[in-house]
């Protein structure tokens, strides 16, 4: 054990692999804070570099991409609202309110040592869990997933903010835009108009900056000069009783992030809102929830990075990827004649613990990085509106055309920011809207995958444990809302309700 | 002027709701020529999406309505344009149409040319006018954008009329 220990240490101990996980770091925070540049899109990028390399090498440089790239998302939903990741469009919801208010760099510290926390508390669970976490993730089928976002959709409650009904609605409109496309299960044309573009469904980081991005921009403009308010946005930074105030949300934020990562296909974004959702429904200051308040900044960033570590732990246990970025590092072991799974921890148990060790530093790299950047990454934020509004404009017509290099979803971002113009202006939350148009493949895809598979028996959506689970923590979840939405109710004065 | 927004957000989820079940499903959505349950159809998740959208704006509209037949101060749900300029509350529908052409003349005149043009009338739009500002950022910014896609992110940013330029730097 101490020997292999050693071995590992020795393997990791080189300066090419430092540098390559610090680089890769830094790489992955600057992608991820450009819109329109997405984690995977970094981690695609940097692997060519890889080949060269040496195993660990080429592999904690990817690693390093992928934990940079989700912080890195939060800086520009933080600052500009345009977030560079579903996941952290949550982060933007009280975090560019903070920003707004002056207290930018205090946001971007808390969502920093969130996301260090968060991802550390990942990487441990990595390290001691992966063999019974695993094992979970593989007990889950269609049933058990469909349960599971639906479970996952009571985050809309909470997110809405005073007004459900049009959160539900906004929802509703996101469910029914995720349908564009071809039909999963017979590949026929749904709602394409015979538009080719529309056959593989709308991107959703188009989406994502056309809902969020631009409504603020076009906002701006409907705003008199006087309203137009500058301030001194850097602000200070975030003191250790903000920190400790938030840490409950972080560490609750971390689990719900660790369990939802080791399940394939899920991702950061259902782990951050879910977070969200839960420290609003527990916090005192719930009110001020999407109004700035710093713990949904915390408990956002906590669920995104909880699941950094956790997605690696099907990848390396079993050899199965669970998203996106961790199928593109299968390809870089696989490149070097390796084979994640069972197998790889009694054949090369050496480069696994080296991989442990980087992936516990990278959470130090990760801090690093931030505190480095935040101070003037922070002044962003002090650029008058006038002129940050037209660049950020710009900054996304280049992002959104460099996704997929189609001017189509220029134009789709247009349009969403047209759509979310309108919906701020009739005051219906944009972030239903988003969670709804992300889960919403996954809920009809596992919908009528279980109804085939139960050969169109519905009991299939109540047999095992996880399932019935899920449902209880659905109703629990409905219950709860509604008890917290009359007691709410009843404690406004009248002529006060909204 | 004065409108109330809830209202306004009901009437567009039941227009919706009501135009996608009525047209957008029926006629664009392609069904399979055998389908063995119900539930299984492409358009079966779609209905039930939309006539919820329906059923969440009427309500709204209820909730609205009867609210105002109580006569309740409603503090949130009204909206105002008043106060505002024409030349202000016209402003983001000039953006609208910036939008417009700028996607309209991005492939012909190419990211940098395009998006140099829309920063200048952006700005100008916004309040910015100390030449000394609006210039170098309008000139610089996209041709940096440029350089970082095309040279970093190996993304094949379209150069338009200026390709020829582009691509000797």
């Amino acid at each position: 054990m101490w020997e292999t220990l050693a071995a590992s240490f020795a393997m990791f101990a080189q300066v090419d692999n430092v540098l390559a996980l610090f680089v890769g770091v830094m790489i992955g925070t600057v992608i991820g804070a450009i819109p329109g540049m997405t984690t995977p899109m970094g981690v695609a990028l940097a692997l060519p570099f890889t080949f060269t390399m040496q195993p660990i090498t080429g592999i904690l440089l990817l690693l390093g991409v992928y934990k940079g790239g989700l912080y890195g998302g939060s800086i520009t939903a933080i600052l500009i609202n345009a977030p560079g990741t579903p996941a952290a469009s949550c982060t933007g919801l009280d975090g560019y309110p903070l920003a707004r208010k002056g207290e930018a760099r205090r946001a971007l510290d808390m969502a920093l040592y969130a996301s260090c926390t968060a991802d550390f508390i990942s990487n441990l669970s990595l390290i001691f869990f992966a063999g019974i976490l695993a094992s979970f993730a593989l007990s889950f089928g269609s049933p058990e997933f469909f349960t599971l976002i639906v479970f996952s959709l009571t985050i809309i409650a909470s997110v809405s903010g005073d007004d459900l009904l049009k959160g539900l609605g906004a929802a509703g409109l996101g469910l029914a835009l995720a349908i564009v496309g071809l039909d999963a299960i017979f590949g026929t044309p749904r709602f394409n108009f015979g538009n080719f573009d529309l056959m593989g469904g709308l991107n959703f980081i188009p989406v994502l900056i056309g809902l969020f991005a631009i409504p603020e921009v076009l906002n701006f403009y409907s705003k008199t000069a006087t309203a137009q308010k500058l301030s001194a946005l850097a602000g200070k930074g975030a003191s250790l009783p903000d920190y400790r105030k938030a840490l409950k949300s972080i560490l609750r934020g971390s689990a719900i992030g660790v369990i939802l990562g080791v399940i394939p296909g899920i991702g950061g974004a259902p782990a951050a809102f879910l977070s969200y959702s839960e420290a609003r429904r527990t916090s005192n200051n719930r009110n001020n929830f999407g109004k700035g308040e710093l713990e949904g900044v915390a408990a956002a960033e906590a669920g995104n990075n909880g699941v950094a570590g956790a997605t690696l732990i099907p990848l390396l246990a079993l050899g199965v990827p669970g998203d996106i970025i961790t199928a593109i590092i299968l390809g870089a072991f696989m490149i070097h004649d390796l084979r994640p799974g069972p197998l790889m921890f009694q054949q090369n148990i050496t480069l696994i613990y080296a991989l442990f060790i980087g992936i516990m530093l990278s959470s130090a790299y990760l801090f690093i990085v931030g505190k480095l950047s935040i101070r003037s990454i922070a002044r962003i934020a002090d650029i008058p509106q006038r002129i940050l509004f037209p660049v950020v404009l710009v900054l996304c017509v280049f992002g959104a055309y460099a996704i997929n290099n189609t001017i189509f979803d220029v134009l789709v971002m247009f349009v969403m920011g047209i759509v979310g113009f309108g919906m701020l202006r009739l005051g219906i939350p944009a972030a239903p809207f988003l969670i709804a148009f992300i889960l919403g493949p996954l809920l009809e895809d596992n919908f009528r995958r279980s109804l085939r598979l139960g050969d169109g028996d519905w009991t299939i959506f109540f047999q095992g444990w996880i399932t019935w689970f899920f449902w209880g923590l659905t109703v629990l979840t409905l219950v709860l809302i509604i008890w917290q939405r009359m007691k709410g109710r009843n404690s406004i004065p009248l002529g006060e309700e909204g | 002027m004065k409108f109330n927004r809830n209202i306004v957000a009901g009437l567009c989820f039941v227009g919706f709701g009501v135009l996608a079940v009525a047209v957008l499903i029926p006629y664009g959505i392609v069904q399979p020529p055998s389908v063995k349950y119900r539930a299984l159809s492409p358009s079966f998740w779609p209905y039930i999406v939309c006539s919820a959208i329906s059923v969440i704006g009427v309500l709204l509209l209820v909730y609205e309505l009867v609210a105002a037949a109580r006569n309740r101060d409603r503090t949130g749900a009204a909206a105002t344009t008043a106060g505002r300029s024409a030349w202000i509350a016209w402003r983001p529908f000039i953006v609208m149409a910036l939008l417009l052409a700028i996607y309209l003349t991005l492939e012909f005149l190419g990211f940098v040319l395009t998006t140099t043009l829309g920063l200048v009338a952006l700005m100008l739009l916004a309040g910015e006018r100390r030449p000394l500002i609006v210039l170098p950022i309008a000139l610089l910014l996209p041709l940096a954008l440029h350089l970082f896609f095309v040279k970093a992110a190996q993304r094949p940013i379209p150069g338009g009329v200026l390709d020829f330029l582009l691509q000797r730097i």
